[in-house]
């Protein structure tokens, strides 16, 4: 975050989307802006934030869900997001250890191809209760790629269509495959559709990290709602950290 | 011809074009439209089509129009100096076939590459924009481009697609015929304009450019190297008949384009470059769909009716 801060250089009106106590410190104390904001709307955040507002006075601190909040206040020079602590850590794994998140996510998705390749192989027909019982044990460990994964099965021979029909509605495939195809951000789309219409100045710029480190060009979602939206310039740029490459977006409003 | 112009006016749409093959429900698709629109521009289209060079074939009943001399010097070195410039960090392939039988890949540009040329082009293609938004005004029709990108596990088709060889063998230009698409059988469903009230859709076979229907077209802008001699280094397209065999072979002239149905069968012609020359050749390719707005339109006559004046 410290070399993200590094490239955005901020300044003017400032909002911080999610407490992080040592980003907002860093922000007052280095950089010094014009003003500084921060929404919180979490409950584990909530004493935490309060505290050090007693330490901070000047700064405007906000407590809410961003829906209910944002509308109050003004256009902003820059925004920075950041997601829930878990997801975030999430992120932040994903930010400084690609290669290794990328060979989790691999290999989770080997071992079901694998299973894949070794089951179609195999002529048997499976019960109701065997497909029951490897759900339970070891497809829902991998839930994002069991639709596909019971599709081949049932494609294969090794369960029938009305077991496949049964299965999919009982562990709810229909949303498992939206999940899937939609980006992980959704909700941070939807975010930054509402900060860029209402809460950025134009030349204002908005920064958050991204859920892993894929190009934003390569996710369809984010592309037609975001990159493809001709009132901001979307940009990215790669940075190294301890040998390992990461992306910061940035999005600058410019009509 | 120089003078320099706004950016033309592009409209995207989300939402309008509907998938009829679950095969290309992923993660990678992307159904963005982009539409040309006409535009206020300072150059006269009109203009550069009386100044170019024009000519059309027919290959199996099918169109292949060749615009040579419509683009500026200027413009034609621009593109020779961007394409230079630029980068191509993909290889790219002509179909999952072709790639399976060991065809040799070109250098295409990935999806940020892909997205910086086409949001904010050369001035030559600005003016390419600009010819099919005034087109798509001559003949009634919505001109935009296929939808964004159609992915299936193995390959992605782009709307866009962008191709840099500096070489190809006799083996890849046959390993690479390939069709665009193939209205027989899309995979997308097209919006039909002309009708009122409840969206409905062509379905995914009709005949291209037919009564009625949309007349679904490529344009293909050729940029390159100073040192390319294209009447001798081959790695132009050759076009086939529906037998497989060579109908036509156009050679890649730095700032010529070619307008031709995307169904014609086609590939990347061999290359016969001396050892000793170091060149390449671009190619820039606009996947089109020019929808009629009023019924009982034909778009492929509409088109050979307005372009004929110019041949």
């Amino acid at each position: 975050m410290q070399l993200a801060m590094d490239q955005l250089k901020p300044f003017g009106n400032v909002l911080e989307i999610g407490f992080r106590k040592e980003i907002s410190e860093e922000l007052l104390l280095q950089y010094r802006p014009k003003s500084l904001t921060i929404l919180d709307s979490s409950e584990v955040q909530k004493e935490a934030l309060e505290k050090w507002h007693e330490l901070h006075p000047t700064v405007h601190c906000l407590y809410g869900s961003y829906k209910e909040t944002l509308s109050t206040l003004g256009r902003f020079d820059l925004i920075l997001i950041h997601q829930d602590k878990k997801k975030e850590d999430l992120e932040l794994y994903h930010f400084l250890f690609p290669k290794k998140a990328a060979k989790n996510l691999t290999e989770s998705q080997k071992m079901i191809q694998s299973l894949e390749g070794m089951m179609s192989q195999v002529q048997n027909r499976y019960s109701d209760g065997e497909v029951d019982d490897f759900y339970t044990k070891i497809g829902y460990l991998h839930p994002l790629e069991m639709p596909r994964f019971f599709k081949k099965l049932s494609a294969n021979g090794n369960i029938s269509k009305e077991q496949y029909d049964r299965i999919a509605q009982k562990y709810d495939f229909a949303t498992l495959e939206r999940s899937r195809m939609s980006s992980e951000d959704d909700s941070l789309i939807r975010l930054l559709e509402i900060l860029i219409e209402k809460q950025l100045v134009v030349g204002g710029r908005c920064f958050f990290c991204s859920t892993n480190n894929s190009s934003k060009y390569d996710d369809p979602l984010f592309f037609e709602t975001i990159i493809t939206d001709q009132r901001v310039e979307y940009s990215e740029k790669s940075v190294q950290i301890d040998g390992v490459t990461g992306i910061i977006p940035t999005i600058k409003k410019i009509i | 011809m120089d003078q320099k112009q706004a950016l033309p006016r592009l409209r995207k749409e989300i939402g309008s074009i509907i998938l009829l093959n679950e095969r290309y429900n992923t993660p990678k698709t992307s159904l963005a439209l982009f539409h040309f629109e006409p535009n206020d521009s300072q150059i006269s289209i009109s203009d550069r089509l009386e100044k170019c060079s024009l000519h059309e074939k027919k290959i199996d009943g099918k169109e292949l129009y060749i615009f040579d001399s419509f683009f500026s010097d200027a413009e034609i070195e621009n593109i020779r100096l961007y394409s230079r410039s630029s980068s191509f960090s993909r290889m790219s392939y002509a179909s999952h076939e072709s790639r399976e039988q060991g065809e040799e890949p070109a250098r295409s540009m990935n999806n940020q590459e892909k997205w910086l040329f086409f949001s904010n082009p050369p001035e030559i293609v600005k003016n390419l924009f600009a010819f099919f938004g005034f087109l798509g005004e001559k003949i009634n029709a919505d001109i935009s481009l296929l939808p964004w990108d159609l992915a299936d596990e193995n390959i992605t088709s782009s709307a866009v697609a962008t191709n840099r060889l500096e070489s190809a063998s006799k083996e890849s230009m046959q390993l690479g015929k390939h069709q665009d698409y193939n209205t027989e059988k899309l995979a997308f469903g097209i919006p039909i304009l002309y009708e009122k009230g409840e969206k409905k859709h062509y379905p995914g076979s009709f005949v291209n450019g037919g009564e009625n229907f949309p007349w679904l077209v490529s344009c293909m802008l050729y940029a390159t190297e100073d040192t390319f001699v294209h009447d001798q280094y081959g790695l132009g397209t050759i076009f086939c008949d529906k037998n497989g065999e060579v109908a036509t072979t156009v050679s890649a002239v730095n700032g010529r384009f070619v307008l031709f149905e995307g169904d014609i069968l086609h590939s990347i012609e061999e290359s016969h470059i001396p050892k000793e020359i170091s060149s390449w050749r671009v190619s820039y390719v606009f996947k089109l769909i020019l929808n009629p707005k009023e019924p009982h339109q034909n778009m492929k006559t509409s088109v050979y009716n307005f372009l004929k004046s110019y041949f």
